[in-house]
């Protein structure tokens, strides 16, 4: 009973998109998101600071589908500075999509996605834009992007809890408002981090990473 | 009622925030009187050597955590601090020990930072 619920808790916060796609080497992350249209989960390994190799389950609320893959974050380059970094990433997946939605009863089908990921980031402010093409044959294809910037009200040094405030915008071309806007609020605390916020749609978003 | 939802949660956000920030400048305030050369993991070998290294692109804790990690492996290492403000590491090296630094660099790059400079000072 207690596995059930542990894994229905997963299930349920569950999500991927944060700054830092790859961990430290040989460092473990799990990350969860949870909106108004998808909640899914990742776990992943480093090897390297280059690349993390994972395993990712989304599960759509409006199509009624899940999606189970292989997710793979490549480092492609990173820009060290004094007060900055900077990166850029790709982040793909092939996978299965199961579905019950209107005439895909039972169905499954290989599915794959991929698209990339830069960030730029101070201890005082942060920008990021992703984006990600989905294929699944029939069932669904589809392009979506996203936006994200921030300013922390205050610095922390290392092992205090910093926080920051942030603003995100996500571009859904298909959807028919295609643009969703969310202020939200991070929290980072030694290996936690964790984001609230809530949309102009009047749903509310949780993400959470672990990293260990 | 949407908008007043945005509303209420964007001002509570800012009032958290706002009165978490006074907090943390206290307690920086008070960490900045306190010994500074105090590590952070681990402890400082008074016979040993004291290395200060600068750091580019080390902005936030996951940055600091890697850092933390690679170093708190390597046997020559009592202790090691991470100043996020300073950009800077402070790694506390037992008697007799030492790195080289193009091994500091190495350790560092693997960890994805890069160095500006190496300062040693033998206690």
């Amino acid at each position: 009973m207690l596995i059930k619920l542990i894994f229905l808790f997963i299930i349920i916060y569950s999500n991927v998109s944060f700054a830092r796609p790859v961990s430290y080497s040989e460092g473990w992350t799990w990350m969860t998101k949870n909106n108004s249209e998808v909640n899914s989960m990742l776990i992943h390994y480093s090897p390297t600071f280059r690349y993390s190799l994972g395993y990712r389950i989304e599960y759509f609320k409006a199509k009624e589908y899940s999606v189970h893959a292989l997710h793979y974050n490549h480092l492609i380059k990173r820009w060290n500075r004094r007060h900055s970094q900077a990166n850029f990433y790709t982040k793909k997946g092939i996978g299965i999509l199961y579905t019950d939605f209107a005439n895909y009863e039972s169905k499954k089908k290989y599915t794959g996605y991929l698209g990339i990921s830069t960030d730029w980031e101070t201890r005082r402010y942060f920008i990021s834009y992703e984006n990600r093409y989905f294929h699944s044959g029939k069932i669904n294809n589809y392009f979506s992007q996203k936006a994200q910037i921030g300013i922390a009200p205050y610095i922390g040094n290392y092992g205090d809890l910093h926080t920051w405030l942030m603003f995100r915008t996500d571009h859904n071309p298909e959807a028919t408002n295609a643009l969703t806007y969310t202020p939200l609020l991070r929290l980072f605390y030694k290996t936690h981090l964790v984001e609230i916020g809530a949309n102009n749609k009047n749903k509310v978003l949780f993400n959470w990473t672990i990293r260990f | 009622m949407k908008k007043i939802n945005i509303l209420s949660l964007s001002i509570l956000l800012f009032v958290s925030t706002f009165a978490l920030a006074n907090e943390q400048d206290h307690s920086n305030h008070n960490h900045m009187e306190s010994n500074q050369i105090e590590v952070q993991v681990g402890s400082i070998d008074p016979n040993g050597t004291l290395m200060t290294v600068t750091v580019e692109g080390m902005v936030c804790d996951f940055c600091a955590q890697a850092i933390e990690r690679v170093f708190m492996k390597r046997e020559e290492v009592a202790g090691i601090t991470i100043n996020l403000d300073d950009q800077n590491v402070i790694i506390s090296l037992k008697s007799e020990k030492d790195i080289e630094n193009t091994t500091i660099e190495e350790l560092f790059l693997n960890a994805g930072y890069n160095v500006q400079t190496i300062n040693r000072k033998k206690l």
